[in-house]
């Protein structure tokens, strides 16, 4: 949009006034043209608005005095005058709104598409360290809650213009009545800036607040089963009715506060104006002054009312956008993922199954490794089954090969090319994830499988056939031109992984990396799964819980403690006491 | 989509206005005193506006503009009147204002408890999965829209209202015919600004259907950010989200076109009401109104423009705020699922019996069990076994009373279990759920909900009893560690550990066990089976079985098939029957055996 971006405007630090303005300054920048136009529109307005206090007095000078001294009215001539000035101010306030809702939305959708790049761009776990519904609250309500504050912006600087019209115009009335009026400015600016200071925390508390009755509510809901069987009802009542009484009570303290504010800033003009008329009054009838002038000087405060109470709304508005726009860039500040960096001397993978091999991989810290020290050669062609107890580092490696997750010692290689070097097209082509979470994206059980490869429909039917989701066809309603996802129908577990592994194999990859892929598909269809599998000419990695699934691969690594203990085939592991013990936890359910 | 969700805001809203009033306010009595409330301080603070357009009139009218009228005391008294009244006013809002929050704050605070409390009391049909986002959707977003209503339009609705009220009032008193004038002018702008409203409405409907689809995409977005970075498919996901944010920004601009209008008509037609009056005045004859008079029309004109175009502003607010008030109010008001035993009879102590007596159950017109009938002897132990969906698990619910059956009876021990004192119940029958959920607070504290006077003593030794000493041991601070929200930081199994060790404490007659699906790693899976193993003993248990093997070791089989009972015996008489699970064990063992 522009080569100043919102990024800019960083609020960081500094009182809240100075961030936000700060906030809103770059802001304005960065979407200046609409921005401008704003404020000339503002401008304009704030002209239009003294204009028409001065077209009232004149036509009460000019009409109406006249006319009740049995004079010559000129009441055409003053409504002309009210008419016209009022066609300036719509013009003024049509701009004003139209391109001020115009600057926030812009700036908005910038936030908007920075941030789904970033969600897309951060490393999976950073991701993964993030609470989704925060960062979906972000996407919605803290991008508007930082751009609201641009709304009143372009009005506020109006405003300002209008408050510098309405000195001069009484200026040019009178000079002691304007001297009268100018006094309660100060008053004004103090008023609201000590209103913005009062306001920060107790708004910040009460989104808090309001933030732990939602999760309260939406952890309640999910777990009721579990609250009445174990007849916890009132218990957890009482708990949620604590949660709410703190949200009651800031919500209480922010009310009273915005309302305390409020309501002083509307009647600041109501005083100004009776100090107006105790002034003017005595002006007028010394003669100094025509009863129309003082009309004037009134009616300026009074069309003054609203509007300087948008520099009050202005000043509130704030921190609740200085806000917003922090938790924003909690979001924006996350760095690109770094196993995305490929040197420009990427190289190119053979097509054909790959030998991938992990050596010496350790990932996390040395005091405490996820995988302290893994070697794993995998033979380009096999099916290698990933066996262990839980935390021994099975997903972990699985996550390595994947170029999912970082190695903080070691080195991976695909064909021998250390996995930094291979060019990115080859990663995205050549090896392919399903994991037991088999997530789905709106679309078509055919276009999730493609998942944008362009591959034919002959290579997808023959992906779900090799998943076992040919009968998918029929059990459909769309058959693979379903649409199934977050806003299609609903699949089951065992259909979900079965479209995700379909989109695994699909594309003829030369390594296909499979976490629990298949543990929501009943075991027939496991087996005949099992078997397509083996005819494939690609590289299979999977980790499984299954005894058919070890026994069927070709050889099965035995991974404890982040280290490979033993890697063999089925059989001859059954030597390993370890082994034994859990093909045995399974066995124990086959024949007891 | 757009047009239908917003035709949808909008139908029904005028006719059922004041029926969901009234509604609510016999569920919430509380928002009462909040509605006389708002009407004294809107006359309290019209009476502020109007002060100073009768301070000009009197100015004028009693000459005290004219070179011989000046009179510095009376200008002061009047002076000195008018600020009092605005000081007075001010002071007078606020306390009236500070009383409104505090009521109607404490109104919503209790609306909140209702209605979660009857949302826990509800069926168990009710919570099924599909529906649990409504729930979650009434209790936190349409109590959030009446909250918002409550804040800013029910104020402008009252307090607006009697401004308009008082500052008309006002004009007739100085001239009628120029009070009519204006107000035939004011009066005009209405049906135009009703018409922009409905126009801004529509449009933002649609602003909302974008958003929609924005937080959806994003939303699968994050939940398949593995698949994105795994398939390399980041531009197609970026640019995806990047149509939405584009959607989304031209229905804003859209519906920024109206909104931009909207508010200048106000002052389009205030400007014709206050010509219209100059013109009536001029044609009517001095003799008719005074200047004064004219004037303080001419400002009292201006003083009911604003409310008027408020009001007009929260016409939309109101209706999404009153279809929120009704949906929260049809659920407080659902008749409570589970009425307790009102004549309790006395259950007895050990394993119990079990009777099922001809049982239909639907879950909102789809019927899940039907006619269903079963016996078992105290202390059995019963695996329930069936495809999913057939109805399994329904059983279960009905055995510990989430849900009653449509037909038929569940009795334990021989007593009805409508019968049963809600106590008495829970202490006969306990469920071990699927995925143990649990609370985000310390796994001590989770095992200690299933008996609250439960010692640590009591705790440790229902978890050696149970040999899960050393799993426990496993725990990152053992019996310390902290859960994260909605069970974070434990896997499935573990869970159902925790959930198995709540069962032990409470030391039920009937244990129902529904079986997790997602097979459990070994070392798990080991301490699982040992656990339930010595949780069996001396009880009647009922386990929905995932695994076969389970039914292997039962003593009585049930097999269910789309809501019925199609076998039932034990393992060994049913594999040689050559039925329903004949088969079902076929396949099972030939998928470990390969």
């Amino acid at each position: 949009m522009s080569d100043v971006t919102p990024l800019d405007a960083r609020p960081s630090g500094g009182s809240p006034i100075g961030a936000g303005l700060r906030l809103v300054s770059g802001y304005a920048r960065a979407e200046w043209r609409t921005f401008t136009i704003a404020s000339i529109g503002s401008v304009v307005y704030a002209a239009g608005t003294v204009g028409s206090a001065f077209g009232l007095g004149w036509a009460v000078d000019e009409a109406l005095v006249p006319h009740f001294d049995g004079a010559d009215s000129r009441h055409w001539a003053a409504v002309a005058l009210l008419i016209g000035i009022m066609i300036v101010r719509t013009v003024g306030v049509v701009a004003r709104r139209y391109y001020a809702g115009m600057t926030a939305s812009r700036t908005r959708t910038t936030h908007q598409r920075d941030m789904s790049e970033r969600i897309v761009q951060m490393s999976l776990a950073r991701l993964r360290s993030r609470a989704p519904g925060t960062m979906l609250a972000g996407i919605d309500a803290d991008t508007e809650a930082a751009v609201d504050v641009m709304h009143p912006a372009p009005f506020t600087i109006g405003v300002l213009s209008m408050l510098v019209f309405a000195v001069l115009g009484l200026a040019a009335i009178d000079l002691p009545l304007m001297f009268a009026t100018v006094g309660v400015l100060p008053l004004v600016l103090f008023a609201s800036w000590a209103s913005t200071l009062l306001l920060e925390k107790p708004t910040a508390a009460e989104r808090q607040a309001n933030a732990d009755v939602t999760a309260a509510t939406t952890e309640m809901i999910a777990g009721t089963q579990v609250i009445k069987t174990l007849g916890r009802e009132d218990a957890e009542l009482e708990r949620f009715a604590r949660i709410v009484e703190e949200h009651r009570s800031a919500r209480v303290h922010v009310s009273a506060l915005k309302m305390c504010i409020d309501t002083f800033f509307a009647a600041i003009p109501q005083l100004a104006m009776i100090l107006i008329v105790v002034v003017g009054a005595n002006r007028v009838a010394s003669g100094i002054l025509e009863p129309g002038d003082l009309v004037q000087a009134v009616a300026l405060f009074s069309v003054l009312a609203f509007p300087i109470q948008v520099i009050g709304f202005f000043l509130t508005d704030l921190p609740v956008s200085v806000v917003g726009r922090r938790r924003i860039d909690e979001i924006l500040d996350e760095p690109d993922d770094p196993l995305r960096a490929v040197p420009a001397s990427a190289q190119r993978l053979p097509a054909g199954p790959i030998a991938a091999r992990l050596d010496h991989v350790r990932v996390g810290d040395e005091d405490r490794p996820r995988i302290a020290s893994l070697t794993l050669p995998i033979a380009p062609g096999e099916t290698l089954a990933l066996v262990g107890p839980t935390g021994g580092g099975k997903s972990t490696a699985l996550e390595v090969l994947a170029r999912l997750r970082p190695v903080d010692a070691g080195e991976v290689t695909y064909d021998g090319i250390p996995a930094g070097e291979v060019a990115e097209a080859d990663l995205r082509d050549q090896i392919t994830v399903a994991s037991q979470n088999a997530v789905l994206f709106t679309g078509t059980v055919r276009s999730n499988v493609d998942y944008g490869r362009g591959l034919s429909d002959r290579e997808i039917e023959q992906a779900l056939a090799a998943a076992g989701g040919a009968d998918l066809a029929d059990i459909l309603p769309d058959g693979f031109d379903t649409v199934v996802g977050e806003r299609g129908v609903a699949v089951s577990g065992g259909q979900r992984q079965r479209i995700a592994l379909a989109r695994a194999l699909a594309g003829s990859p030369g390594l296909v990396l499979l976490d629990d892929a298949t543990s929501a598909v009943d075991p027939v269809r496991e087996e005949e799964i099992l078997a397509n599998l083996a005819e494939l000419s690609t590289t299979v990695v999977m980790v499984t819980h299954r005894v058919a699934a070890m026994a069927g691969a070709d050889r099965v690594a035995l991974v404890i403690d982040g280290r490979v203990a033993e890697m063999s085939d089925h059989e001859s592991l059954l030597g390993n006491p370890v082994y034994r013990d859990l093909v045995a936890a399974y066995e124990r359910e086959a024949v007891q | 989509m757009s047009e239908s969700t917003s035709d949808e805001a909008l139908a029904g809203s005028d006719v059922t206005s004041f029926a969901i009033l009234r509604a609510g306010l016999v569920l919430n009595p509380e928002f009462r005193p909040v509605i006389r409330l708002l009407l004294g301080t809107g006359v309290v603070l019209a009476l502020g506006r109007v002060a100073i357009p009768v301070l000009f009139q009197r100015l004028i009218d009693g000459d005290l503009l004219q070179a011989g009228g000046y009179d510095r005391g009376e200008l002061l008294t009047l002076a000195g009147i008018t600020t009092a009244v605005v000081v007075g006013v001010v002071l007078l809002s606020v306390i009236g204002q500070l009383v409104l929050i505090r009521t109607s704050e404490m109104a919503l605070a209790r609306l909140r408890r209702v209605v979660l409390r009857r949302a826990v009391d509800l069926s168990l049909a009710e919570h099924a999965t599909e529906r649990q986002g409504d729930l979650v959707s009434r209790t936190t977003g349409d109590i959030e829209a009446l909250t918002r209503f409550v804040d800013w339009g029910a104020y402008a609705w009252l307090v607006n209202t009697s401004i308009a009220i008082t500052a008309a009032l006002a004009m007739f008193v100085y001239s009628w015919p120029l009070a009519l004038i204006a107000c035939v002018a004011l009066v005009l702008m209405v049906p135009i600004l009703v018409s922009l409203q409905r126009a801004r409405q529509q449009r933002i409907g649609v602003v909302r259907v974008h958003t929609a689809d924005l937080l959806s995409d994003a939303n699968e977005a994050i939940a398949g950010g593995e698949v994105i970075r795994a398939f390399g498919q980041h531009e197609q996901a970026a640019a995806r989200l990047g149509a939405d944010v584009d959607r989304l920004y031209d229905s804003q601009i859209h519906a920024n076109k109206v909104m931009a209008w909207l508010f200048t008509i106000s002052d389009i037609f205030g400007t014709i009401a206050i010509s219209a009056v100059i013109l009536t005045a001029v044609w009517l004859g001095a003799g008719s109104t005074t200047l004064g008079e004219t004037v303080a029309i001419l400002f009292l004109v201006q003083i009911i423009l604003t409310p008027i175009a408020e009001l007009t502003e929260v016409i939309d607010d109101t209706t999404v705020a009153l279809a929120g008030w009704q949906r929260t109010i049809e659920l407080a008001n659902r008749p409570q699922a589970i009425p307790p035993a009102t004549d309790p009879l006395p259950i007895h102590d050990g394993p119990l019996e079990i009777d099922v007596e001809a049982v239909s159950f639907a879950y909102n017109d789809h019927a899940v069990l039907h006619d269903v009938s079963l016996h078992v002897p105290a202390g059995t132990a019963v695996a329930v076994v069936g495809a999913t969906g057939s109805g399994k698990t329904t059983l279960a619910r009905l055995l510990c009373r989430l849900a009653d059956p449509d037909e038929g009876s569940v009795a334990l021990g021989g007593v009805d279990v409508r019968r049963l004192a809600e106590s008495d119940r829970r202490a006969a029958v306990r469920m071990v759920p699927q995925d143990g959920f649990l609370f985000a607070m310390p796994v001590r504290e989770n095992i200690r909900m299933g008996r609250d006077d439960a010692t640590d003593a009591d705790i440790v030794t229902a978890i050696a009893d149970l040999g899960l000493t050393q799993w426990v041991g496993s725990l990152p601070e053992e019996l310390d560690t902290e859960i994260g929200p909605a069970g974070d930081g434990l896997s499935v199994g573990e869970r159902q550990l925790v959930a198995v060790v709540r069962a032990a404490l409470a030391d039920p007659g009937v244990l129902i066990l529904d079986e997790a699906t997602s097979s459990l790693d070994p070392a798990t899976e080991l301490a699982m089976t040992e656990a339930l193993d010595r949780l069996k003993r001396g009880r009647t248990t009922v386990t929905v079985a995932h695994r076969l093997s389970t039914a292997e070791r039962a003593e009585l089989v049930v097999v269910f098939a789309d809501g019925r009972i199609v076998e039932t015996g034990t393992h060994d008489d049913l594999v040689v029957a050559g039925g329903e699970y004949a088969s079902l064990y076929e396949a099972w063992s030939r998928g470990i055996a390969i």
